[in-house]
This record gives structure tokens, sequence and C-alpha cells, in this order.
């Protein structure tokens, strides 16, 4: 018995692209191809990379929302994709996700009761006199006042729904919460509190976090690992102290080197990544970066460099680590 | 669910009330439909309570007194068989709302369910519900009707039945169109991620978020409805003598439209009436619902 | 005082109608802005970012706006008493243009990039179609967009969002605009795309001359980009001066509350005893906007508060600071 709660096993999505009138199949977005990351029980996981390197996919196959076309999906020792539609089901409700937007990720129609209350008749069958109170109970345990059950979500405020999603998330005591830029769209006092209650939630329950965020300085606030991705493929993994001190593949080094923060005093001090991220239908061949890399060799577009583990721990997928 | 949680859950949706409530007063026209709507349904519940049945107003009818010119005694005058028209028109009132709203009613059944169901699931399942209505949206909704309700025989119920299934199909495409945006919503995908069975998702998370356009649609479409009754009725498909039914009594006046203008008139001019309220007032709830007018 | 500024808004207010009564959403005792600067306002969503952004263009809709005073000085005219007209025939487009956080919604998807400039520089510079070509491709190039002759015959939805972000500037310049509003112009771009935008705005304002108003949430931003800034609070600039006091030196508690929330690192835990819960507190009618949720209110904060001079360039609306409590900070 490991201690991974989730292992990514070359795991591989391809969305096919038809053509004409007949309906073709004409070529394949290689979305997600061939990532393989293990998630130990408690640590938290940060993804990193632009938009299109297939973060959203991966996320949504581990949460079973999609099919992949190649790999497997061992969560708490059972693998997911060879299970029947009740264990599945049952599977579910061990792996919740909190969205980005808090507007759109709430049925405006719905009351808080029934929005946090939604997992509570669907899966344990609880009826609404049970729901109440424990929605209540969920209510305090995010910082919501418990009179909250019986609004509207259009009556709180950004930072206030992404509290409600949470609870929805908790509602059913999951071990693998996945967070999809859960602060991206809220001020940033809020941002300050949904994170020190996600730190709190996660030492209170046990839980294991996989975050999406676009934000570097709020994965580096929340992360222990964190995996970089880059058109559907990881190009480092590892610690994210140390990751984020000395980031060794060029990708990794550009997109750090982009942000500008409070520090940044000239414009100078930020860096540009030239060109835009290839198409993932028609990948380049040898390294997927080398198109764009500052660093980039001959043998970039010939070989595709494999993921090796350094001596510090850490992998990387890069030529010039070897 | 007892009472005091019921009692909770009611207050928010009251809350949402009075803002359309708000939204309404600001807007003079809805607002005067609105009444328009409120007059209709009173007549409709009322006179028929206060009047003597249809066919008590046949056995009172006075063939001494046919075609009397509108007078203070008969504000509409009256027909040929000495029928007072003031209180045909009113009686006729609940025939057509009644039916326009079972009518309506029924389309509504059929369609909405059926849209949400094309949209949630999309794929062959969305292809065959979608050409399927293809072939109803083929024909104009009116010759559909004519063509159904001859075929079941001439009837009110019949008629009501032609309308519904001629309806329905406008509301699956409305619906529809609804559910393939909304299904891409953060809120479809995390109840899907708790394993919310489809059921489930189309009638919490789908239909009640289609309600505001379904809404304005119905509410347009009983106008058109009650014009549609009253034309079935006109071509002898609908309501049949003695009914006091508006459109059949604006199809027997024509035999008399030269020298009794009244008799055609007030029946049309009440058909007019109540398709332009429900008209206004499906405009305006367009405007009320909209989330962008609730914000502000 | 010396030079007249390039844009200088004097006691702006602005009121939102709704149901519930007026609502002041913007407040604004005085912003100058010199020509060829990049000025930089801070603001979470829902302080009146845009709502200044477009009072500035006369595109708020009113109602629910309400102008209830102020000034907004272009160059010493006052741009709150031109007409719709004259806004459309001297200002907009021509001396002024916006950035919007979503491209897509700024150009128009039925013609090719290419028609949309010819389009407004024919129209705008007299120019014939030819020499209007020849412009646009000019602009593109100066966009830093690779390939300007295909690019011009692409869709909108073709391009992505860096790019169209790009092509909007593009538009801007070739009308001769010589102000830019940029309201959060990288919102939902990514890092490497983001970089390349601010670096293009910035090297417009530093090699054409063009004076940028840059609004953004993202402190670091602005202090990538602008000489100078102001901090927007519900509406009130609380804090102003250059880029470099207000972020190294913050006088405000909400500029300080502000700046301590943005997470560092793992190893460095936000102070949530810092970052109190917004509208924890007694709301005042009068005095200090930030007073519910200020950790350092006093009574004096009851009083209407004035902008205060902490040096020639900066300025803290906050009375605590002439009795030093916030040195404590």
């Amino acid at each position: 018995m490991s201690s991974n709660i989730l292992e990514i096993k070359n795991l591989k999505k391809y969305f096919p692209i038809k053509s004409g009138f007949f309906s073709k199949v004409s070529a394949y977005v290689k979305a997600v191809d061939g990532v393989s990351i293990n998630i130990k029980k408690g640590e938290v996981l940060g993804l990193v990379g632009e938009s299109g390197c297939g973060k959203t996919t991966l996320v949504n196959t581990v949460l079973n929302l999609i099919e992949p076309t190649e790999g497997e999906v061992i969560f708490d020792g059972k693998e997911m994709f060879t299970l029947n539609k009740k264990d599945l089901r049952d599977i579910r409700k061990y792996i919740q996700i909190v969205f980005q937007d808090p507007f759109w990720s709430l049925n405006p129609r719905m009351l808080v009761k029934d929005i946090i209350g939604e997992p509570l008749d669907v899966q344990a069958g609880m009826n609404s006199l049970e729901i109440v109170p424990k929605v209540e109970e969920l209510l305090e345990m995010v910082g919501l006042p418990k009179e909250g059950v019986y609004k509207y979500p259009h009556e709180f405020s950004g930072g206030q729904r992404q509290r409600i999603a949470i609870a929805r998330a908790l509602a059913l005591m999951p071990k693998l919460v996945v967070l999809d830029e859960p602060t991206s769209s809220i001020d940033v006092l809020s941002q300050a509190q949904i994170l020190d209650l996600l730190g709190k939630l996660k030492e209170k329950f046990d839980l294991t976090y996989i975050l999406i965020s676009h934000d570097l300085s709020v994965v580096s606030y929340m992360s222990d690992k964190i995996a970089v991705m880059y058109l559907g493929k990881i190009v480092e993994y590892g610690d994210s102290r140390k990751i984020f001190e000395n980031p060794k593949h060029p990708y990794t080094q550009a997109l750090f080197a982009a942000i500008p923060d409070i520090n940044t005093e000239r414009i100078e001090d930020i860096a540009t990544l030239e060109g835009n991220v290839p198409s993932a239908i028609n990948p380049p061949k040898g390294c997927r970066f080398h198109t764009r890399c500052p660093k980039a060799m001959d043998i970039c577009s010939k070989d595709e460099p494999k993921l090796i583990t350094l001596s510090d721990g850490r992998s990387a997928a890069c030529h010039l680590m070897k | 669910m007892n009472q005091s949680q019921l009692i909770k859950s009611l207050k928010p949706k009251y809350k949402e009330f009075k803002v359309s409530l708000f939204l309404l007063k600001k807007n003079r026209l809805t607002k005067m439909a609105l009444y328009g709507v409120v007059l209709l349904v009173l007549i409709a519940i009322i006179v028929p309570i206060l009047l003597p049945s249809a066919q008590h107003i046949d056995q009172d009818a006075n063939p001494q007194q046919k075609l009397l010119q509108p007078s203070l005694r008969h504000p509409f005058g009256t027909d040929e068989l000495g029928r007072d028209v003031f209180k045909r028109v009113l009686l006729g009132t609940r025939i057509s709302l009644q039916t326009a709203l079972i009518a309506v009613g029924m389309a509504l059944l059929i369609g909405v369910p059926l849209g949400a169901v094309a949209g949630y699931f999309g794929g062959f399942l969305d292809e065959i519900i979608m050409r399927f209505t293809d072939i109803f949206l083929g024909f104009p909704p009116l010759l559909l009707a004519i063509a159904i309700a001859s075929f079941l025989g001439p009837n009110l119920r019949n008629a009501m039945l032609a309308i519904a299934i001629s309806w329905w199909p406008w509301y699956t495409r409305i619906v529809r169109g609804q559910a393939v945006s909304l299904k891409e919503r953060q809120f479809i995908k995390a109840s899907k991620a708790i394993g919310s069975p489809p059921r489930k998702i189309i009638f919490k998370h789908i239909i009640p978020n289609c309600v505001a356009p379904v809404i304005v649609q119905a509410s347009m479409d009983i106008g058109g409805v009650i014009l549609t009754i009253a034309a079935l009725s006109f071509l002898g498909l609908g309501a049949q003598a003695p009914a006091p039914e508006w459109g059949l009594m604006v199809s027997t006046s024509r035999n008399y439209f030269l020298n009794a203008w009244w008799y055609s008139v007030f029946p049309g001019l009440a058909i007019f009436f109540t398709v332009l309220v429900f008209n206004l007032l499906g405009d305006g709830l367009r405007e009320i619902l909209d989330p962008k007018t609730r914000k502000n | 005082m010396s030079e007249r500024p390039y844009l200088h808004i004097k006691d702006l207010k602005i009121n939102f109608v709704s149901y519930e009564g007026e609502k002041t959403v913007l407040n604004i005792d005085e912003i100058k802005i010199n020509k060829g600067e990049a000025y930089g306002i801070i603001g979470e969503s829902g302080t009146g970012k845009t709502v200044l952004a477009l009072s500035i263009l006369q595109l708020l809709e009113m109602p629910p706006g309400k102008i209830v005073s102020g000034q907004i000085l272009l160059e010493g005219d006052d741009l709150l008493k031109k007409t719709q007209r004259q806004m459309q025939k001297e200002i907009r487009g021509k001396k002024i243009s916006m950035i919007f956080q979503d491209p897509m919604s700024t150009l128009n998807p039925v013609f090719t990039v290419g028609e949309q400039m010819i389009k407004v520089i024919e129209e705008n510079q007299k120019l014939d179609r030819k020499q209007a070509y020849k412009k646009a491709v000019e602009m593109i190039n100066t966009v830093k967009l690779a390939d300007a002759e295909r690019v011009m015959n692409k869709y909108p939805h073709e391009l992505s969002g860096g790019q169209r972000q790009r092509v909007i500037i593009a538009l801007a310049l070739s009308c001769g605009a010589e102000f830019i509003i940029a309201d959060e112009p990288t919102r939902n771009l990514d890092v490497t795309i983001q970089a390349g935008i601010l670096k293009l705005i910035k090297n417009l304002q530093r090699n054409l001359n063009v004076t940028v108003l840059f609004i953004a949430n993202n402190p670091g931003l602005i202090s990538a980009t602008c000489d100078n800034a102001g901090v927007l609070y519900k509406g009130e600039i609380i804090e102003k001066g250059t880029t470099r006091e207000i972020l190294r030196n913050p006088q405000h508690p909400y500029t300080f509350t502000l700046l301590n929330a943005i997470p560092k690192n793992k190893d460095t835990k936000i102070d949530l005893s810092k970052v109190i819960p917004p509208n924890d507190g007694e709301e005042i009618k009068e005095g200090c906007i930030y007073y519910n949720r200020c950790l350092k209110k006093q009574e004096s904060c009851k009083k209407q508060q004035k902008l205060l001079n902490v040096k020639d360039t900066h300025y803290v609306k906050c009375s605590l600071f002439r009795e030093g409590v916030n040195n404590e900070q």
C-alpha cells in the first residue's frame, strides 16, 4: 500500500477533429500527451502552464468528466476507468472541484441550502430535514453565517460565493479537491482569506489539493509540489520551493521571469517569451518548446527530451539537463 | 420539509418578486398590460358565476329583439337570435383564456423537457429530436392546426390539442438553445462532478434556468393561441354553436355584417384587446426578467 | 504649479441611481496626468475603475449613472461639457482610445482585421485606400505582430487573445490617438503574453510620447509600467504619488493591507490579522471611506478626510498619517 492518493500513469487524451460532411476524423488535438504524476496524501500539487497546455483536460480526466484515450488514473488504490457505474459514483464523492468563477459555478436560481445540499441529496440520500442543519454546519465551517442557508448566491460577494463553493465541495468529506483557479476572479483581500481557509481546511480534514492557477504567487504560497506543463506534457516537476528558487527548464524560467510584482521597477525587468504556443494538433518535432526556447540547440528539434530525475529530486525534460 | 423551513425558503423568493414588482411599476405600458390581463382573468372567473349560463342566455333569447343596435339595455346590441352580445362576449372570455392556457400548457409540457433533453445530451438524440421539430416547424402553425383539427374532428377540445401539437416545437427550440449554453456552465459541471444523474441536472439546473425566456415566449403565445382558436372556430373547426366563442361569433356575424356591424365588431375587439394585452405583457416581462435590468 | 497637466480630473463625483436610491460610485478629488506619462490606477473590482475610464470618454450609461459635479479637463478643455456628437467627432478614437479587458468585444467579428483598420484610417486621416493599407501594415508592425500582411487578412476570431489586444492597440494608434486608457488589458491573458503587451504599451509611451492611463488590480503591473499612480477604494483616490513611493512606503492602511495580502511564497504566511473581513464593523455616513474595514480606526476618522501631503510626490487621504499612527505598520 503506497501513500499515494492519486497516481496518473502515462495519461493521454486526444480529441478527434472531424471534418467534412461524413465526419471523417482528420486529425487529433493532443491535449494531454503522456503525463505521469503521483500525488501523496495531504500534499498540494500546483499545476502551472499557459492556456491550452492541457491542465484543464488533465483535471477533467481525473474528475472523470471525460474518458482518457490511454493511460491509467489510480485513485486510492483503485483504477478508475475499469470501475463499473456504481463504484464510479461512489468514488466520485471523494474527488471534488472548486471552480474559478464563483458567479458561474453556483446555480443562480437555487438557494444556498439547495446548492450545498445537492451533494448530500445526490450522494448521501439525505432528506431536506437532515440537509438544512448539515448545510448550516458547513457554512459555519467556511466562515459564513448560517442565516445564509435561505439566500440566493447573488446576495453574496465574490469571496463569499467562493466560500459557498468550497462548502459544497467539502460536503461529502472528499479526499482530493481540485482547485481550478480558485481566487482568480476575487479581489486580493478576499483571496488572502480564501487561501487561509483552504490551508486550515486541509489540515483539519487531511485533504489533498490539486491547485491550478495562472497566478504563480498563489501557487508558490500553497503548493508542496509543482508540475509545469507545456503543450500536453510535463516539462518540470518537483518540490515547489526548489523550483521557485531555481527553475531549471527554460520554459519554467521564462514563465517566472514574465511576471511583474511590486518589486519590479522597470519594464526591462520582466522577460517576454517570443511567439505563440504552437498548435496541439501538430506539435513541433523534438522538444515541443524548441520553437520558442531561447536556449534551443540542434538536438532540440530532432530528439524529444525525456523527463529525467535530477540530483535534487526534481525532474525536468530538457536536453540541457544531461 | 417542515413548515418553518418552507416559510424561510419562500422568503427570498418573495424578495425576488418584490424586485419584479418594482421594475413593473417603472414600466407603464407593462403595468397597463398587467392590469388588462388581471381584468380579463377576473372576467373569466366572475362573469360565469354572476351571469346565467350560456344556455340560459339562449333560452332568454327573444327572437323579437334580434339584431338590435347597441343601447343601454344591450351595450353591444343583440345577435340574430336576440341574445345579448355583451353578455356573450363576457362569457367568451373564459372559453378563450381557458383553452389558450391549456393549449400553451400542454405545448410547454411537451416542448420544454424535450428541448432540455436535446440540448443537454446532444449528439444523436439531439439530432433526432431537432429534426422532428423541424418537420413540425416546416408548416405554418395555423395550417398545421387546421389539418390536425379537421383530422381529429371539429370541437373545442380537439382544437386545443391541435394547437398544442403545432406549438410545442417552438419551446423545444428555445429551451434547447438555452440548454446548450447552460451545459457549459460551471455549476452544471460541478453537479456532474458530484455525481448527479442527468435527470436531476435537467430538472434542477437546466429547466429552472430556462424559465425566463420560456415565460416571455409563453405569455406572448397566449395571444397568438387565442387568435388561432378564434380562427379555428371561425372556420368551423373549433367551438361549435351555441358556445359563446369569439371566433365563432365573428363567423356567424358575417351574414349580418352589413346591417349589424356591432355583432362582428365587439367580439373582434375582444380578440384584439386580449391578444394585444398578452403581447404587451410578454414584451414587458422580457425586460423585467432580464438579469441585466435586475442588477441595477 | 508650473505646467498645465494633460488630463486633469477635478472634484469628480458620479452617482448610480437604483431602486434602493442613489449611491456614490466615484468621488475623486484630483488626478493630474502629464503629457507622455504613464499613470496607474490600482483598484480591486467594484471600486469604480471602469466607471472612471468610461466617464472620461463619456461612455457611461446614464441612467443609472449620473454626474453630480466635477470637471475632466483634457488640455484645459472640459470633456464633460462636450456633447456626445463632439466627443465622437473630436475625442473618441481621435485623441483618446480605450483598450478593454475583452478585445473580442471591440473588434467586429464579420470583418477582417485589415478591413477594419483600413476603414478607420480612411475615415480619420483622409487617405486613399492604398495609403491606408500601407499605414495599417505599418501600424501592425509597430505593435510587433509578425507577418503583418497575413494578419490583415484574418478575422478577429482567428487571432489569439494577445494578438487581438495588439490589433486593438494598432487601431488606436492608427487614428493618431495620443492618450490610451487601458482597462485591465491583460486580464484574461497568459503571463507570457501579458509581458509582451505590457512592454508594448510601455514602449509606445516612451517612444511615441503617448499618454497612458493604466488601470489594474494587480499592483505588480502598475509597478512595472507606471511612473505615478493612485489607489482607488470605493470610488475615492485614497493614496497617490509616485509608484515607487506608494508601493515601497504605503501610508494608507488600505494600501498597506492590500500589499500585504499578496501571497509571496510558502514560507511567508499572510498575516490575516492584517487582512480583516470586508464590512466588518459599523458603517459611517461621513468620514473615511475605509472606516468599517480599518484596523486602526479612531474617533477622528469619522470626520471628512482630506488628501494630506506626505512628500511632494506622495499624498494620502488619512488623517491618522498626521498623528504618526501609520508609521507603526
